[in-house]
């Protein structure tokens, strides 16, 4: 079955349907969860951020314009959020150092990123990228986030974060510099 | 032909497809001929690649029903808000809430003789707690 377009969903939403409301937040749930909990690297806090994404959807429905795609208007509330998060300093409640934890602590941290099928190595891994992510300055990591997991252009992100396309570049590579100094014992 | 340091700075952007054409050609043609350009190519793509390999999270079983519930919340205190912001709704209001206000003090004065009665009760004992309780208040009213 083919899809509606999110315009057509939209519309629907602003005139307070709430199936395709649930609609809305069934194809998005997934990336926005992603992105947020990498973003956050808190699990609470990107569930609260999600929520908060869709909650603004509903209520600015009525106002929508489908003037460019809807992921891009969706994901510039999420960085927006993300951004705010970072500002009320909210995001240092759950923040853990992994190179201060003994083999315990390590293999809980771990434990929190894991799929059941997954292996032990994946899941340290796992917490390792984590790390490296969230040590990264905040608009480089969203710029990376944007760009490698939801697969927005540099046009599209420059408009998100309200820089030029070049700046967005810079940000990039320096995201990717910065994951290389850390990450250069896991390549 | 590009130097090494232009090129490697244009290497994120080489590797996410953004560059135009002619370009890309050129940064091609200098990896060809550059290994060490090469080998940042290669560690850059690595990384990409471990980015891959991280796990995904998955939302938890009600996130939707939490979401929608959130929103028919948020919808029911707008239709009272929309509601209580119509001029002839909040008119009604400002006339009930008059009405009760003198009313309520026209209840208490129509109470008040009763109370007074109440007051000049002297069955209690002078010396009992009750009749000190009530000598006590006649002598406020006093």
């Amino acid at each position: 079955m083919i899809d509606k377009p999110e315009s057509e969903v939209m519309s629907e939403v602003a005139r307070g349907d709430l199936s395709a409301f649930r609609e809305i937040v069934e194809r998005y749930q997934n990336s926005l969860l992603n992105y947020a909990h990498r973003y956050t690297g808190d699990r609470a806090a990107a569930e609260d951020i999600a929520q908060e994404v869709f909650l603004r959807v509903f209520k600015a429905a009525k106002d929508y314009q489908p003037l460019t795609s809807f992921k891009t208007w969706l994901f510039k509330i999420a960085t927006n959020l993300c951004l705010n998060e970072l500002r009320d300093n909210r995001l240092n409640r759950n923040t853990v150092d992994i190179f201060e934890l003994n083999e315990a602590g390590f293999v809980a941290l771990a434990s929190r990123y894991r799929s059941p099928e997954k292996e032990t190595e994946d899941r340290q891994l796992g917490a390792i990228l984590m790390k490296a992510i969230k040590d990264l300055p905040e608009k480089q990591r969203l710029a990376l986030l944007l760009c490698k997991y939801e697969g927005f252009s540099y046009l599209e992100i420059s408009g998100m974060m309200g820089c030029t396309v070049s700046a967005v570049e810079s940000l990039i590579h320096r995201a990717r510099q910065g994951l290389k100094k850390q990450l250069t014992p896991y390549l | 032909m590009k130097d090494c340091k232009e090129v490697r700075k244009r290497l994120s952007a080489f590797i996410d497809n953004e560059l135009p054409p002619p370009e890309r050609d050129l940064i091609e043609k200098h990896l060809s001929q550059c290994r060490p350009c090469r080998q940042e190519e290669i560690s850059l793509r690595n990384i990409n690649e471990l980015l891959d390999s991280m796990p995904d999270e998955k939302p938890a079983p009600a996130f939707t029903s939490m979401v929608v519930h959130r929103a028919v919340a948020w919808l029911r205190c707008e239709y009272v808000k929309n509601y209580l912001y119509r001029p002839a709704v909040a008119y009604v209001l400002s006339v009930v809430s008059l009405v009760f206000y003198f009313e309520a003090g026209a209840a208490k004065k129509r109470a008040y003789p009763a109370y007074r009665h109440l007051l000049n009760f002297d069955d209690f004992p002078p010396e009992s707690l009750s009749g000190v309780y009530v000598a006590f208040i006649q002598g406020e009213h006093r």
